[in-house]
């Protein structure tokens, strides 16, 4: 079977939804379970014989490269089980025909974009995705998010403008659109002919950078993703802020930016921390952690050895579930509370019910990585796979996580019995049931990973220090959190000159690299 | 403007010039594609049997991009609609005001009737010929829809929308969607699309040649003009209102 | 020196970029980046533009020099989404000038933080 089906399915089911106008929940859970069905079909095969890559239309050379590779697998289970997660959460809800369209068509949109090898068909996908977004961060129209929303729009419609300026550029000099062909023009370039790629780099990093949540370049994050409605920002943070770290990843293959992105991920990932330090509302907090969390992902594609990008992957299902599962979780709670300010959820803690207290307490532990839970497995990769000075940037990243999720801790621990709905718990648990998967996908893309065991205690225990010492820093200095930053730097025109600047940053370091 | 805006403004100037220079720099003289256009084209027009090689590119190569372009505009129609009628999670974010019947002069609405079908015959022409001359499903649509705007500014859009069932227009601009990605998806599955997709393919310059190119860009053509009445429709509705 | 329609896009890209920092009312914001858009079109159309050739539409009998064909094809996706992307952020700013009176991105976005912090 053709592995465009996902994505044609998806399409075809948010059409029909709206063309129907009436049961649109049912249609749109017809749709989530074809989409599981096949996955497991092609992970079977995937075990089996490997990598599927397939032309759509190719006369002429002109076709879409598209593969069905580790990334796309793990991209294709993280999709599912969001989605999933966020159909059972609003089961109830009585949402309109038009928002399940719009979930249907960025389900699509990811589905396809994860398998794309080709650089304009990566850049439709992202502004179908884009525009989806947008439309679903402003979708109960309060003025917050419309304002959000446009200026996340009007910024990543201007970073999608820069992305195509390069790969125009990269046409003009190569003639291909497609990644493996353009890969092998690069490598058979003379150094005195290559003298344009470090431009043709910058434009398309800097482009993409604005959608994958890096600091400098998406200044809009926070508050598309904080004002958001839950279901909503948990799809966004854990799933559609990926998609660009994953054309990222792609454009590494073939464009010399290993070393700009371990900048950028540094550079994001501490910034991002900080600001989710000193942030007041709980829902801000974590879309700035989304932010810290990029980081991680960054350095570890940044790496480039094998482990690392294995590492990558599964952070980023890791992250993508335990960041879903802590944005429904906080979104309820702040819906029964009647506010998001931490402040506000630390007062009415008991009205907390008992299961979104559950999952909260859940998804920091994941996310921090405790040993043997959530993250830990993809930490470890990252950690073996990266260089020593990573490492250490990579341990700071773990403290400064540790720190911004212990301010949660006061929320979740206290004795309560505030029933909550079902249906919700039930995305919880799908949500939670990452766990296992996170297991059987490193089964998938990294068979024979017995060499690992000989450091696995040791890291545990490294990570048990490092959390403890930052949940310690976290909860006796709340001087901290008194820290200023600067605002100012989230308004459209800033967030224009961050993107120009973020041009020249990528494009010095990597001239300066080679 | 402040001193922080002056500063701000100072900084995207002097950046935005250093691209363009950077970027003016590294273009070549000749691009690369250039040198394969001929071979290209000759591919292009033996696959397809349509003489219009950016046509069999549109909807025959490159039909995985052409999908989601289509549903682009689709999504855009919808976000339209959900923002400025209703029918998401509340009603329609505008508050409703008196509706402004700004109709124009009598000869303006006169020439505009008269107007209106030569121009839907154009767009009627460009979409059905799309795939052997200029023209294609996207430009023969947006012809056709800009026709009816013409209309729809002279005698008002409410007369207009009038003749309109609103919901049904929704379900056929959908429903030609749906049609186009299930056509999609039976070419994409039997692995028929590297030829000419669903139909035969003719010799090039018949009309009736490439049947699959005719009926993508016809079905393209009336999800383009239906997508583009509604968008037009909602905008002149809400003009003068702020 | 490439074509004369690259230079044109590069020059219209940098002076839409600076428009969109520079003007502080919404709508002009929409005009620089439908600007910034529309540049890069320019650039994709105009990489292949020289002089004696034609559009690649063959008459049956010949064929001459044509372009390149790929860029005109992937024109027409760009267009459609930066007619989607203007469509909806006009909307929206119909919406909130609406709902402040006032089109400038400033005021709107001190009068929004406002309304956040009640």
């Amino acid at each position: 079977m053709t592995i465009v089906a996902a994505p044609l399915i998806h399409m075809i089911a948010a059409a029909i939804c709206l063309m129907a106008g009436r049961r649109s929940r049912w249609i749109v859970l017809a749709a989530w379970a074809a989409g599981v069905g096949l996955l497991a079909y092609w992970i079977g095969v995937f075990a089996e014989t490997g990598p599927i890559h397939e032309t759509v239309g190719d006369w002429g050379a002109l076709g879409i490269r598209l593969a069905l590779d580790r990334p796309a697998i793990a991209f294709l289970l993280l999709e599912q089980l969001l989605v999933g997660a966020v159909i059972a959460h609003g089961w109830r809800s009585r949402l309109s025909s038009a928002f399940y369209a719009l979930l249907l068509v960025l389900a699509g949109s990811v589905c396809a974009l994860c398998m794309s090898l080709d650089l304009f068909n990566m850049y439709v996908l992202l502004e179908l995705l884009t525009l989806t977004s947008f439309l679903l961060v402003a979708y109960e129209r309060r003025s917050v998010q419309i304002w959000a929303s446009l200026k996340y729009l009007l910024l990543a419609s201007l970073g999608m403008s820069i992305y195509l300026a390069g790969v125009a550029l990269l046409y003009a000099q190569v003639g291909s659109l497609s990644l493996p062909q353009i890969g092998e023009v690069l490598a058979s370039l003379s150094p005195g002919e290559a003298g344009w790629i470090p431009i043709a780099a910058a434009l398309m990093t800097a482009g993409i950078a604005v959608k994958a949540g890096i600091f400098l370049y998406s200044l809009w994050l926070p508050a598309a993703h904080g004002s958001a409605s839950t279901g909503v920002s948990a799809l966004l943070s854990g799933l559609v802020i990926k998609m660009g770290v994953l054309a990222l990843l792609r454009l590494s293959v073939i464009l010399p930016i290993d070393h700009v992105l371990t900048v950028l991920g540094v550079m994001t990932g501490i910034a991002g921390a900080l600001y989710a330090i000193v942030e007041t509302d709980a829902k801000r907090a974590l879309a700035f952690s989304t932010l810290s969390q990029v980081g991680y992902l960054l350095i570890g594609v940044g790496a480039a050895t094998e482990a690392a990008k294995i590492g990558v992957l599964m952070y980023i299902v890791a992250h993508g579930m335990f960041k879903g599962l802590l944005f429904l979780a906080i979104g309820d709670a702040g819906e029964r509370v009647g506010s998001t300010e931490i402040s506000a959820l630390r007062i009415h803690r008991r009205e907390i019910p008992r299961s979104s207290r559950v999952a909260v307490l859940v998804g920091c532990a994941a996310i921090v990585g405790l040993p043997f839970v959530g993250a830990f497995w993809a930490k470890e990769w990252l950690f073996v796979g990266s260089a020593p000075v990573d490492r250490a940037l990579l341990w700071l990243l773990v403290f400064c996580t540790a720190l911004v999720f212990s301010r949660f801790l006061p929320i979740v621990l206290v004795r309560g019995r505030c029933p909550g709905e079902r249906n919700k718990s039930l995305s919880y648990a799908l949500l939670g049931a990452g766990l296992p998967c996170t297991f059987a996908l490193a089964g998938v893309l990294a068979p024979g990973r017995g060499w690992l065991m000989g450091t696995t205690l040791v890291h545990a225990a490294w990570t048990l220090a490092v959390v403890a010492a930052g949940v310690l820093v976290g909860t006796r200095i709340p001087a901290l959190m008194t820290l200023r930053l600067p605002r100012s730097l989230f308004r459209i025109e800033e967030g224009v000159v961050a993107i120009l600047a973020g041009v020249f940053l990528v494009y010095v370091t990597i001239c300066a690299g080679t | 403007m402040t001193q922080r805006g002056r500063l701000t403004s100072i900084l995207a100037v002097v950046l935005a010039c250093g691209i363009g220079g950077l970027l003016l720099w590294s273009f070549p003289e000749r691009s690369a594609g250039g040198s394969l256009a001929v071979a290209r084209v000759g591919v292009l027009v033996s696959s397809t049997g349509a003489s219009n090689a950016v046509c069999s590119i549109v909807v025959g190569s490159r039909l995985f991009d052409t999908l989601f372009e289509i549903l682009v505009y689709s999504v855009a129609v919808l976000g339209v609609r959900i923002t400025l009628q209703g029918g998401g999670a509340e009603g329609s974010a505008l508050t409703p005001s008196a509706m402004h019947e700004l109709a124009e002069s009598d000869v303006v609405c006169r020439s505009a009737y008269l107007l209106f079908p030569p121009v839907t015959l154009l767009g009627i022409y460009l979409a059905v010929f799309g795939h052997v001359s200029p023209g294609g499903g996207f430009s023969g649509g947006a012809v056709i829809a800009s026709g009816l705007l013409l209309v729809a500014v002279a005698v008002g859009a409410q007369a207009v929308a009038r003749r309109f069932h609103e919901r049904m227009l929704e379900r056929i601009e959908w429903g030609a969607v749906a049609v186009i990605f299930a056509i999609a998806a039976v070419s994409f599955l039997d692995g028929v699309l590297p030829r000419a997709g669903l139909f035969p393919a003719g010799n090039p310059g018949e009309l009736i040649g490439s049947r699959t190119l005719l009926v993508y860009n016809l079905l393209i053509a009336i999800k383009v003009f239906l997508g583009g009445w509604v968008i037009i429709h909602f905008f002149i509705e809400h003009r003068g209102e702020i | 020196m490439p074509p004369a329609g690259v230079v044109v896009a590069i020059a219209l890209l940098v002076i839409g970029v600076c428009a969109l920092v520079i003007r502080r009312d919404l709508v002009f914001k929409l005009l620089a980046l439908g600007m910034v858009n529309s540049s890069t079109i320019l650039l994709l159309i105009s990489l292949d533009s020289r002089r004696s050739t034609t559009a690649p539409i063959v008459p049956p009998s010949a064929m001459a020099a044509v372009v390149d064909p790929l860029p005109q094809a992937l024109v027409l996706a760009a267009i459609v989404i930066n007619f989607a992307i203007l469509a909806l952020a006009l909307v929206f700013v119909m919406v909130l000038a609406e709902r402040y009176h006032t089109t400038d991105a400033g005021r709107i976005e001190r009068a929004v933080a406002q309304e956040d912090e009640r």
